[in-house]
Parts: structure tokens; C-alpha cells; sequence
């Protein structure tokens, strides 16, 4: 594949795609970007760049991008959001694309505070992700 | 005036390959340098000039999952002691070309928390250019 000078701009709704795709089931199709946009129904999940939207990782003659993705569950349990979060880790293995090679680490996990709202506590657990997007042929 | 040529602009083509996940390459000219002079009435000053030359260079890549033909042929020079054609071409820029490249090092290198990289040290073998 050439070199694609608009690529940097289809990263994202790429990611997006792939995210709600695969870990959307995870949460019943309750998977938001950057904020939840009902904190009603649990468990939820949300996901948004850990790195201010990661950056390009290019080769000669070839487009790539490499970014930190934080994915968090959100669940009324502690154990409850944390085995979400394997599911998501476990979905994440399966990510693949037409286009476009797809590389997913799981580098870290991070805990959250426990929130008391209205219905109860809440928990997250959250999960730092390394994705790395790259055509697949040159 | 122009604009810079952007380092992702080109292609690197090894073993008539073109070949995937090169951070970057160099070449440089090496020639054996002779000097004549000083001569009677010539206010001492010496000549210099080359009589021979060859072209080396170093080249680096991530290895990619599954490997790269490319790199493969690479790495199939250095260690039979074949030689490889390698073309790295600058998009509008220049473009070097070694029918005959002989790969006289690699280093492959692993790192948990990085990647696979590989590098290669070659020279020409016999005519090169550079246009």
C-alpha cells in the first residue's frame, strides 16, 4: 500500500470501530468514548486515548501509528467490574482488520476510587492498552 | 524555494523486494585517495586525487510478524556470503542504486519492552550509482 498522507486522520475512527466492535458486547453494547453518556444501567465501559491521541509510527514508504489506549469498566461490584475487564482483555486478542494490521498490548492495569453515588458504590477497573495500526502490505 | 523531502517519503527494495519497516538507512562514499606533488615551481602545493571506490551503507528495521522477504534476503547475504541487490530510493529525491551488495554485518536485537530490530552494514560490489 502506499504511502497514505491522510492516514493519521482515519486512526480514530478506526479504533473506534474496532473498540465497539469487540469489547462493545462485553457491556452489552454499553461502550462509550471518553464519557459515559447514561450512569444509569451498569456495567458500562469507557474507553479514550491515554496519550493525547498516540502518534504516527511510520516507516519508508509506509504509514503507522502507535497510541495508549485506557479502557475502564465501570460495575457495581469489585470483582464484577475487574472480570469485565478480563472479557475485555480476552476480546482484545481477537481484534483483526481488513486493511490494516493491528497490534494490542495490555501494558498496565490501574484501579480507580471507589465512587458512592445515589444507587451505591461503584467500582472501575481500568486497563492501559498499546495499540499499534499499520497497512498490511506496502 | 522547495520544501524538504519527508524522511517517510520512498522505498527500499532488497533483493529486487520491496521491503517493509525500514526506520532508515545511510551510504557514504569511500575512495582511496592518492597525492602527487609538490613539483619544481609550483609554489609547493600538493594533488589530490581518487583512484578507486566503493559505496557502504547501514540500513535498520523492526522485523514484522511472519518476517520480511526482504530482510530475509538480507540476512541470507550475510550469512552465505551471496550478494543482494539493494535500491533505496528518496521520493523526487535521489536514488541509490547496488546491482551488487555484499551484506558484511547484521545485528538482530530483541527487547521485552520494545521490538525485534534488525540492522545491516553492506558495500557495493562493482559498480554502483547514485542519481
Amino acid at each position: 500500500m502506499a504511502y497514505d498522507k491522510l492516514f493519521q486522520a482515519k486512526v480514530w475512527p478506526i479504533i473506534t470501530d474496532l473498540l465497539e466492535t469487540t469489547i462493545g458486547p462485553v457491556f452489552d453494547g454499553r461502550l462509550y468514548s471518553k464519557v459515559a453518556t447514561s450512569l444509569n444501567i451498569f456495567p458500562y465501559g469507557v474507553y479514550q486515548s491515554q496519550d493525547g491521541g498516540g502518534k504516527n509510527d511510520d516507516y519508508i514508504g509506509q504509514n503507522g501509528w502507535l497510541g495508549q489506549v485506557t479502557v475502564r469498566s465501570i460495575d457495581v461490584t469489585y470483582l464484577g467490574a475487574w472480570q469485565r475487564a478480563l472479557e475485555v482483555a480476552t476480546a482484545l486478542q481477537t481484534i483483526t482488520h481488513d486493511d490494516y494490521d493491528i497490534s494490542v498490548d495490555i501494558t498496565n492495569p490501574i484501579e480507580f476510587p471507589i465512587e458512592r453515588l445515589t444507587i451505591g458504590s461503584v467500582y472501575t477497573a481500568g486497563l492501559i492498552i498499546v495499540m499499534g495500526i499499520y497497512p498490511k502490505t506496502i | 524555494m522547495g520544501q524538504p523531502i519527508r524522511g517517510y517519503d520512498g522505498t527500499v527494495t532488497l533483493a529486487g523486494i520491496a521491503t517493509a519497516f525500514v526506520t532508515d538507512w545511510q551510504v557514504q562514499l569511500d575512495t582511496q585517495e592518492q597525492t602527487e606533488g609538490p613539483f619544481i615551481g609550483d609554489n609547493g602545493v600538493l594533488y589530490t586525487y581518487t583512484t578507486s571506490r566503493k559505496l557502504t551503507g547501514s540500513l535498520n528495521a523492526t522485523v514484522p510478524i511472519s518476517k520480511d522477504v526482504g530482510q530475509t534476503a538480507m540476512l541470507s547475504g550475510a550469512l552465505n556470503s551471496t550478494l543482494v541487490a539493494i535500491e533505496l530510493v528518496s521520493t523526487n529525491g535521489y536514488t541509490v542504486a547496488i546491482p551488487s551488495g555484499s551484506v558484511t554485518k547484521f545485528t538482530m536485537k530483541q527487547e521485552a519492552k520494545g521490538t525485534v530490530t534488525l540492522s545491516f552494514d553492506f558495500s557495493s560490489s562493482g559498480a554502483f550509482s547514485v542519481t
